[in-house]
């Protein structure tokens, strides 16, 4: 009993982790119709930069996970602005410039830093004692992050007049224009704010999980599988999918390696689809 | 009894675009369905080659039931062709090579590595492009045609694949009244041993081409008969021929 | 002479080409032999996607998977000949596992290389394509895919040499006999080279019969495809599946010639790569993905030793700046140039079309 819940316990804070990594990827698809292959790219980044905050200049980590915030969000803006503007609608072309920029930032980060991990000290020390269970407080504060962070999207996008435009832009961007909206800077800011949840990602994950430049490839490739079982455009179907990937490997751990697990849940979820084409939850359809 | 919609209905999000309609079409028949904006035609046009699924009731052709097979089962099995509304050709392919892809009876996966262009083929696709006034063309990508010719190369794909029924979406839209004329001539002439089923606005075209007409109204069927007897309903000039500005007043 | 003129220039680059690789054994030394012959099975790896993602418009973004499998395969095949190889013994077995058996025989392992990659292409095509799983989800399942096989192999140390990858292959090479000689690295390079040529004709046919056309109407335009009574799903499995023959071929020749097999030419990274090359010389016409591997290729060699790590970043930025600017590639702008000259020079001289035209 007590392993099971400690195993659901890990699960969760797994899920945070993933649905982390995966919730500026979804954000960025499903209002942009982009697939940002630099996604792990713009994560690592955000580790790297929360690292240097706390490394060299000793700043607190709040400050850390902002400055990452501002710095992917910086790159961000750059990104849409100078590479994917002039490619919207033009999938391949999208993939493969993406793709491009995921390979300049690794080699980038890897000249300056090197290849090896950057270590970062955990902020909360402190855990939680209940019985023969043990819960590091800090895996608390990410399950909170994400959750809020899954809520505040939310709330945006349905409940702002921002979020309406956003949302208005993606169903009908010559009438949105119209209207008076500058439909080129919601693209810009919406781009933005997947960027920033993907350095806040990166910057919250450091402490836990090893920091090296290729360290995105994994998160992409996880959050892909979140995606293709959540669907693209459900920033809630995305917290499903992590979760069920989440829980399910960390569960099929105790049983075999990591890898098998993951393999396993990868022809699995292939199989899913078979079946189920639109993905296991609200996914509205496939491209 | 060839082809019999039975009680067919089409749902999207719970709006029921068809909703049990019964139709009954004999073989060798030119069918016209009209009606106006959401009325349901080309949803009836999508049921019946595979597009859309059915959410209820049945499609039968000689007592097969055909509601919910995919596409290229009933392209292939049924032999039942469809012609888009705006042109839906292959635009990265020249006009020929369009033709030679829709061509059938070499549809089989082993077959097309081993097909061969023979004499007779050659010759069989030299005909339709003659058909389709387009033999000089037969080397042009189609995005340089004209849209009438691309209506015509659609045309002339469906002529290739050779099927038993052939639906047309709105084969005269956006051509010119000549260019209508002769595409009404060419469904005439070239397609009267074959099932047609027609989705037409244009009035003087479905004057031109059709015995029977059935018109739809919000996914009913509101009336059937000859071409005289809808121009004379009451009912249809309500809904449809008053409020169109594309029918005659 | 109609017909000759009538040729596009990419044709004329492939033969230049070939006929570069066909003399480099006789001016250049062992050494580059080696290389060049690696870059020939690059090439044939580049042809592999080309027809993948040139023809049927499917770009993947794992494709090195099965060019690893087929040198994976008979990498093993040949560490085996000659006992149980260092990395397997380390891994604490005394035996060779019953799953590497076939592999004691190197003509076995020669089609299984080619024939797995088949299969799984076939089924992993089945389920993608039956799915109706497309773009950028396709892509998104092969990139994962290549990353879940990257792990595995690493983790599976004892069958797969880990992280280092295999070695102890030389010897096993230098058990192979054909017509009773040895086969030198040499002949190996004539091997690949006359593969190269073979596999290159191949796809000119494939891209020319009805399969061809067929497939670049899905590409075109899928879902118009569908009521001419042709099920996609099947005609886009069967190409992932010669894409994939193609691919393993090429792995499997590499093994020889490099005697080296690690996750550095079948991960992730690998992967990447091919997808460089074919952006760069551009896809579709066969000549581009030649040019790309090996521009690709002979400039990774010469330049990386002098830029250092500085030389990924100039790559990524050359890749990130053709896609921008030059989306067809180096050979596919080449040839859309040629087109459109052709074009207006044809309607300058309009009596000449016609008698083109009565000659067909």
């Amino acid at each position: 009993m007590e392993l099971l819940v400690s195993q659901i316990i890990n699960g969760l804070t797994n899920t945070a982790v993933l649905f982390l990594a995966a919730s500026g990827l979804v954000i960025i698809f499903g209002l942009l119709d982009v697939v940002n292959m630099a996604h792990g790219e713009f994560i690592m980044l955000g580790a790297y930069s929360a690292c240097v905050s706390i490394n060299q200049f000793h700043f607190p980590f709040i400050i850390a996970v902002l400055t990452a915030a501002v710095f992917t969000g910086i790159i961000g803006a750059i990104t849409e602005k100078f590479i994917i503007r002039r490619l919207y609608g033009r999938v391949a072309e999208t993939l493969l410039a993406t793709f491009a920029l995921s390979y300049i930032f690794q080699q980038t980060i890897r000249s300056i830093f090197g290849p090896e991990d950057q270590l970062m000290a955990l902020p909360i020390n402190a855990a939680l004692n209940m019985g023969n269970i043990v819960i590091p407080i800090y895996n608390l504060l990410l399950i909170v992050v994400s959750i809020l962070i899954l809520a505040g999207t939310m709330l945006m996008l349905t409940k702002t007049k921002f979020g309406m435009q956003i949302r208005a832009n993606v169903q009908n961007r010559t009438m949105v224009q119209c209207l008076g909206v500058d439909s080129q800077k919601i693209d810009n800011i919406t781009f933005t704010y997947g960027s920033m949840l993907a350095g806040i990602a990166g910057a919250l994950i450091a402490p836990i999980k090893s920091v090296t430049p290729d360290m995105g490839l994994s998160y992409i490739v996880d959050s892909f599988l979140v995606v293709v079982l959540g669907g693209l455009n459900s920033i809630f179907g995305s917290f499903l999918g992590s979760f069920v990937i989440s829980e399910s490997s960390t569960v099929m751990a105790g049983y075999m390696s990591e890898i098998t697990a993951k393999l396993l849940i990868f022809i699995i979820i292939i199989i899913i689809i078979r079946f189920k084409p639109q993905g296991l939850f609200f996914a509205k359809d496939k491209r | 009894m060839f082809l019999e919609l039975k009680n067919l209905t089409a749902e999207f999000n719970g709006f029921k675009a068809v909703d049990k309609i019964n139709m009954v079409i004999e073989k060798g028949e030119t069918r016209v369905i009209i009606g106006p904006n959401g009325a349901g035609k080309t949803t009836v046009i999508d049921m019946l080659t595979g597009k859309t699924k059915p959410a209820d009731g049945e499609i039968l052709l000689e007592g097969n039931n055909l509601a919910g097979k995919t596409p290229y089962e009933i392209s292939d099995k049924y032999k039942i062709g469809r012609k888009f509304q705006g042109p839906n050709v292959f635009d990265n392919m020249t006009v020929y090579e369009n033709l030679e892809v829709a061509l059938s009876g070499h549809n089989k996966l082993l077959q097309t590595f081993f097909f061969r262009r023979t004499s007779t083929i050659k010759k069989r696709i030299y005909n339709i492009l003659e058909k389709i006034n387009l033999v000089t063309q037969k080397e042009m990508l189609p995005c340089f045609l004209s849209h009438g010719q691309r209506q015509w190369l659609e045309m002339g794909m469906i002529l290739a694949q050779d099927p038993d029924i052939i639906t047309l979406d709105e084969p005269a839209a956006g051509m010119t009244d000549d260019e209508t004329y002769k595409t009404g001539e060419m469904i005439k002439e070239i397609m009267h041993d074959k099932t047609v089923i027609v989705v037409e606005h244009d009035m003087d075209f479905i004057k031109q081409i059709a015995k029977t007409v059935t018109v739809l109204n919000q996914g009913k069927i509101l009336a059937e008969g000859t071409y005289d007897e809808i121009s004379h309903n009451p009912e249809v000039i309500k809904v449809y021929l008053k409020t169109d500005d594309e029918g005659p007043v | 002479m109609s017909k000759l003129k009538n040729i596009t220039v990419d044709k004329y680059i492939a033969l230049a080409i070939f006929i570069m690789l066909l003399i480099i054994p006789f001016v250049s030394s062992l050494y580059s032999v080696q290389i060049f012959g690696k870059f020939i099975t690059y090439i044939i790896l580049a042809l592999g996607l080309d027809i993948l993602w040139g023809e049927a418009g499917l770009m993947n973004l794992g494709f090195a998977i099965f060019f690893g499998i087929g040198s994976y395969i008979f990498g093993i095949s040949m560490a085996i000949q000659k006992g149980l190889p260092a990395f397997m013994s380390f891994g604490g077995i005394t035996e060779l596992p019953w799953f590497f058996a076939p592999l004691q025989n190197p003509a076995s392992a020669i089609i299984l290389s080619v024939a797995v990659p088949i299969i799984i292409a076939l089924l992993l095509g089945y389920f993608i394509f039956k799915s109706q799983i497309k773009g950028v989800f396709y892509n998104i399942i092969t990139l994962a895919f290549v990353a879940l096989f990257e792990l595995f192999i690493v983790n599976q140390q004892t069958y797969t040499g880990g992280a280092s990858g295999i070695n102890g292959i030389a010897t096993g090479v230098m058990t192979l006999r054909l017509f009773g000689s040895k086969i030198t690295i040499i002949d190996w390079y004539y091997i690949a080279f006359i593969s190269l040529i073979f596999i290159y004709l191949f796809c000119l046919w494939l891209h020319k019969i009805r399969f061809g056309q067929i497939i670049h109407a899905i590409r075109d335009n899928e879902p118009r495809v569908q009521f001419l009574s042709y099920d996609p799903a099947v005609f886009k499995t069967v190409t992932f599946a010669i894409s994939a023959a193609v691919a393993g071929y090429a792995g499997m020749l590499y093994v020889p010639i490099a005697s080296f097999v690690s996750i550095d030419s079948s991960g992730v990274m690998f992967s990447t790569m091919v997808i460089i090359w074919l952006a760069v010389g551009g896809r579709g016409n066969f000549t581009g993905a030649m040019v790309g591997a090996l521009l690709v290729n002979f400039l990774q060699n010469t330049l990386s030793g002098i830029f250092g790590g500085m030389w990924q970043i100039i790559l990524g930025i050359c890749l990130l700046l053709i896609v921008m600017l030059m989306p067809k590639g180096l050979i596919g702008s080449l040839v859309e140039w040629q087109y459109m000259r052709r074009v207006h020079g044809s309607e300058k001289k309009e009596t000449k079309i016609t008698n083109r035209e009565a000659e067909v």
